[in-house]
């Protein structure tokens, strides 16, 4: 069972990094759209 | 290949690192998910309905009974109403009230960021292994907080009486209110299991009597943990249930229509759509309350949420470090990912069980052990068992 969940949690990671990357992409845009204190990378 | 390889080595890696909590956290689970079978398994009744519903003909039908049932449970958390409600909207707030601390405190275990509002409040230096500790130790300090709260009656009967009992040997007369009573035990135990959990879960380096040490960077914490998540969070969790609910409902009336798979297929494409609908809106709504409580915070001269410290480890590791980005994500698929798996398992099952499961199911005496192999044939069925 815990075999089976680890290939599944290293599939998900694998396959999801993409998709988590451009939503990543769209917090940051949205965060820099509103401004101010604490932006990622200011 | 080599990206077979990679992702193989990866799963290694893994395992060697995290066999031990993995062991703790598979053995707990196991126990307590025998604990509840055993006696689902032993009752007649109970059984019998997990037998018909397994040996239902026909997938269309065992997939929409699943469906219904879980449309029957959904409508006690949530109310029988499938538009947005507050009823909806708070079941929704009362869960992301819990899960951010959670998720955030298993990020950090492997590996994440534990620092908020200029507070490092879980500290990044320690071990793994340390980490963990500390985790086990916020966990079951809130589990025995739990139950603590649901015994509180007995408790402060217990109190009373021995209060009363000594009143009564030093020669005076009178009882304590009990409300004040029920007060005083409840205060006592939260600050000796907050101090039992800042000691013993220091050396794990969580700092949990830094938050409610007071001062503007705690008040930070408090402000992003009990207001800005889990209300932001909740909108969509609330939004997404209720659109599942909606289309399962719908695919549940048109049991008699024609073209059967074609609705179901028609359903489940809409359910997955509106899921990534959502996932997108969310990734789009959380920095945004994110940003603008920086910008109240900035003005009033507090320390800001360092989100892309957070963003970044979701990033370089979504489902390690990166887990209170992609857990807080992940969870507005869930009904969407309850949905396909009662889907697939209602498909599945033919496959799975064969004639093994018709022969345990004829059966007219069936032992537990013949009950456990039917159980653990139909598997997947034991999430929807209940009453028809």
């Amino acid at each position: 069972m815990m075999v089976i969940a680890i290939v599944f949690w290293q599939g998900a990671e694998h396959f999801t990094g993409p998709l988590v990357n451009k939503l990543a992409d769209l917090a940051v845009s949205t965060g820099r759209a509103i401004g101010g204190p604490g932006m990622p990378g200011t | 290949m080599e990206a077979l390889s990679a992702f193989l080595i990866s799963v290694g890696e893994v395992f060697g690192e995290f066999w031990w909590p993995l062991t703790i956290i598979g053995g707990v689970l196991g126990m307590v998910a025998a604990s509840a079978v055993i006696p689902i398994l032993n009752h007649d009744d109970s059984f019998a309905q997990i037998r018909d519903w397994a040996i239902k003909p026909g997938r269309a039908d065992r997939y929409r009974d699943l469906i219904a049932y879980g449309l029957r449970v959904t409508a006690k958390f949530y109310g029988p109403g499938l538009g947005l409600s507050w009823r909806g909207y708070g079941a929704c707030l009362i869960v992301a009230y819990a899960y951010p601390v959670f998720l955030w405190l298993f990020a950090w275990a492997l590996g994440g960021p534990g620092a908020l509002g200029g507070l490092p409040l879980l500290d990044e230096t320690k071990s793994p292994h340390l980490r963990w500790f500390g985790l086990v130790i916020v966990c079951a300090a809130t589990i025995f907080l739990a139950l603590f709260f649901k015994r509180i009656d007995q408790f402060t009967d217990l109190v009373e009486r021995f209060l009363t009992r000594s009143l009564h040997r030093a020669g005076l007369i009178g009882h304590f209110p009990r409300f004040a009573l029920r007060a005083a035990i409840a205060a006592i135990a939260v600050v000796a299991v907050v101090a039992v959990v800042g000691g013993v879960g220091g050396v794990g380096g969580v700092a949990v009597v830094a938050v409610f040490a007071g001062g503007a960077g705690v008040a930070v914490v408090w402000f992003v943990f009990l207001i800005f998540l889990p209300t932001a969070n909740a909108v969509l969790d609330h939004v997404s249930i209720q659109v599942s609910r909606w289309l399962l409902t719908d695919l549940v009336n048109r049991r008699n229509a024609a073209w059967q798979w074609l609705i179901i297929i028609g359903h489940v494409s809409a359910d997955v759509f509106f899921a990534g609908l959502f996932l997108v809106l969310l990734a789009i709504l959380l920095p945004a309350v994110l940003q603008l409580a920086n910008h109240a915070f900035g003005l009033i001269g507090w320390a800001v949420v360092e989100w892309g410290l957070y963003l970044e480890a979701a990033r370089h590791k979504p489902f390690g470090a990166g887990w209170l980005v992609t857990g807080m994500l992940v969870t507005t698929l869930l009904p969407t990912v309850v949905h396909l798996l009662a889907a697939g398992g209602a498909l599945a099952l033919p496959a799975i069980g064969g004639g093994r499961i018709e022969t345990l199911a004829a059966k007219s005496k069936t032992t537990l052990l013949d009950r456990f192999g039917f159980l653990g044939l139909i598997g997947i069925s034991v999430f929807f068992l209940g009453r028809r």
